[in-house]
């Protein structure tokens, strides 16, 4: 166990845990703002995996990591919308509609992948140059916390960034208030004279460039390339997350930290060779949400028009 | 139906020139001696596992063995049911003469070997068992070429502590790591070996992100068998190793060699069975204990150094060289422990 407290190994696992937060981070509060509008999206699995594969391909025919990156976010943000489309526009019953997606992204990319795949031979698959780690001038010259925490990928930084942005945009400005309000009794906005639906398109468009953003760190920061299947279910684990952070931008980073940290820890320990049974805590991050939900069902922020199709009368 | 009396009639005349003739006499529009193989991804062609089975029936076909004409079919990955299903539907369709499964589908073979006698199932890799005569088993062990890796790895390696990142702790994956650290052992005794398993076929993230927690616990080769992911390799300046295939193309300074599952001898094995069922008073002898083959059957071996073989000591190289030419002649055996191996 000693072995695991060594600055170096610590260093290591925090630096991991914050990179393995940066995605789920982006796509939690994405779909925080997307939920607080009434909406339940189960679609972000699939809205991740198709931006992460638009961001490899765009990356490698433009040879641009912008344009990569670019692509991503509108791809996660069409995905989105055509949620709202189906949801909005139609009322279609919004769990089919969001697994659906889920199903079609992981089809289409399988498919779009294997065709591009064709032209390249075996144990030769393009790369994508990863974007850099941002040192932040000064900081990173910390001792142990400077290289923990300010050495990190601009994504991650923004993801950071993002959850306080949230939590200001929904507690301290009008469009927040109106949005809260849009998930727990949209009639009354309706009756005021807002537009409910608008306010849903939008929101579900700012939950798309949150998945186009963690579909894109996957590829073009995290790792350097496209593979099938690659979001593996980080996009699910944002939806537990979001109900283990009792739909609270707060709470919610901090359930990312704890998801994030049980999953570098568990990585380290193997890492170092501690003999302890790696699929406990593997399981760990599960176990620790079924918990939380357990303990806050009492007294629960879920918004009470979660899931269910505005209608005017 | 593949007109088995037909053969048994032509005996092995209908192998080879007389084919057409036969072909002909028989009124068919297809060669006799075509051999129709309907091969079942485990994942699909961007695994390293699957693709190397495609370049090989690709080899072996275009040698015309026996005079056959191999060609094949891919199918999509599919598992449970569902894979019984389409396995169903392949043999049902009377297209194929050969179904290779490239992963354990032995429970749906099961149900199947009996329904469909004149078809050959062959299933590759871990997982499976025998369920009748017309199912064949093969494994592609690459632990010898392993071996040469973890000798390789410890004569680089500066800090004396090599990695290997796995996906699931399955049989052909331990025993490669155990040979792994009895090569890295052989060349540096005090080596030692940090040993991650992922828990997923592909998940490049966690493969990435072990890496880097083995770098911090001082690996500085590590060989990666969860994917192609050298991002951490790069991006630490340390060496990998690739798992199956040639990767060094996907990350030229890092790369600086891996395992090569070459299925070329397995391929010809199940042509060679085949023949024998299908020949006069053939039938089919599935076997219960895997066959493999390894570096002296030319079912395995390491890849090339490329443009990093400079910065391989000399005496290095000829000490691989060595093991492997003792490996190939029988004098140096390989152990084949198959334990979920210990991380150091």
């Amino acid at each position: 166990m000693s072995d695991l407290f060594q600055q170096t190994i610590l260093v290591s696992m925090f630096a991991a845990m914050l990179r393995i937060a940066a995605p789920l981070m982006l796509a939690s509060i994405g779909e925080l703002v997307v939920q607080r509008s009434g909406i339940w999206f189960l679609g972000v699995e699939g809205s991740m995996l198709m931006s992460a594969f638009a961001a490899y391909t765009a990356a490698l025919s433009s040879g641009s990591m912008y344009v990569g990156l670019l692509a991503a976010v509108l791809t996660g943000i069409a995905v989105h919308l055509s949620m709202a489309i189906a949801a909005v526009t139609f009322k279609i019953n919004q769990f089919v509609t969001g697994l659906g997606i889920n199903l079609l992204a992981s089809g289409l990319t399988l498919f779009l992948y294997r065709e591009s795949l064709k032209s390249y031979g075996s144990g030769n698959i393009p790369t994508v140059d990863p974007f850099e780690t941002v040192a932040i001038p000064g900081l990173s010259r910390i001792p142990v916390l400077g290289e923990i925490l300010f050495d990190q990928h601009l994504f991650t930084y923004f993801a950071f960034l993002m959850v306080f942005v949230a939590w200001y945009f929904l507690y301290r400005t009008r469009y927040g208030l109106e949005l809260r309000s849009l998930g727990e009794n949209p009639k009354a906005l309706d009756t005021k004279g807002l537009s409910v639906s608008r306010r849903q398109y939008a929101a579900l468009a700012f939950g798309g460039f949150m998945a186009g953003l963690a579909g894109a760190v996957l590829v073009l920061a995290l790792t350097d390339r496209f593979v099938p299947g690659m979001t593996g279910g980080r996009g699910w684990l944002a939806i537990v997350i979001i109900i283990a952070g009792n739909w609270k931008p707060v709470p919610i980073m901090l359930a990312v930290l704890v998801f994030a940290f049980l999953e570098a820890f568990q990585l380290q320990a193997q890492g170092v060779g501690l003999q302890i049974p790696y699929q406990l805590l593997l399981a760990l991050p599960y176990i620790v949400a079924i918990i939380a939900m357990m303990g806050i069902r009492v007294r629960s922020e879920q918004p009470a028009h979660l899931g269910v199709p505005y209608h005017r009368e | 139906m593949y007109p088995a009396n037909l053969l048994n009639k032509t005996k092995a005349a209908v192998f080879g020139a007389a084919a057409s003739v036969t072909m002909l006499a028989g009124g068919m529009v297809m060669a006799q001696s075509d051999v129709n193989i309907a091969l079942m991804y485990s994942v699909g062609p961007e695994s390293g596992w699957d693709k190397v089975v495609e370049e090989a029936l690709d080899r072996v076909g275009a040698d015309n063995k026996h005079g056959l004409n191999v060609s094949y079919d891919s199918k999509d990955a599919v598992y449970g049911e569902e894979a019984e299903t389409v396995m169903n539907l392949l043999a049902k369709s009377g297209k194929y003469d050969i179904i290779i499964s490239a992963t354990a589908h032995s429970d749906q073979i099961k149900n199947l070997q009996g329904k469909y006698p004149d078809t050959m199932f062959v299933s590759l890799g871990s997982g499976n068992y025998n369920t009748g005569p017309n199912h064949y088993l093969l494994y592609g062990r690459v632990h010898e070429a392993a071996y040469l890796l973890g000798m390789l790895g410890a004569g680089m390696s500066e800090t004396g502590v090599l990695g290997a990142v796995g996906s699931f702790p399955a049989d052909d994956i331990n025993d490669q790591l155990n040979a792994y650290k009895a090569g890295a052992q052989a060349v540096n005794p005090d080596a030692k070996v940090k040993i991650s398993f992922i828990e997923s076929w592909y998940d490049p993230q966690l493969a990435i992100e072990a890496t880097y927690a083995q770098n911090a616990a001082g690996a500085d080769v590590v060989y990666q068998l969860a994917g192609e992911v050298y991002e951490a390799c790069r991006d630490r300046g340390i060496l990998c190793f690739g798992l199956f295939q040639d990767t060094n193309s996907m990350a030229p300074d890092v790369v600086l060699s891996g395992t090569e599952l070459i299925w070329d001898p397995a391929v010809e094995w199940v042509l060679d069975e085949w023949v024998k069922a299908k020949s006069d008073g053939g039938s089919f002898n599935g076997n219960t204990e895997p066959v493999w083959f390894g570096l002296a059957d030319g079912g395995s071996d390491i890849s090339p150094y490329h443009d990093l073989a400079d910065k391989v000591p000399a005496d290095l190289k000829d000490q691989i060289e060595q093991a492997k030419a003792d490996i190939i002649a029988g004098t140096l055996e390989v152990p084949l422990v198959l334990d979920v191996p210990a991380s150091d």
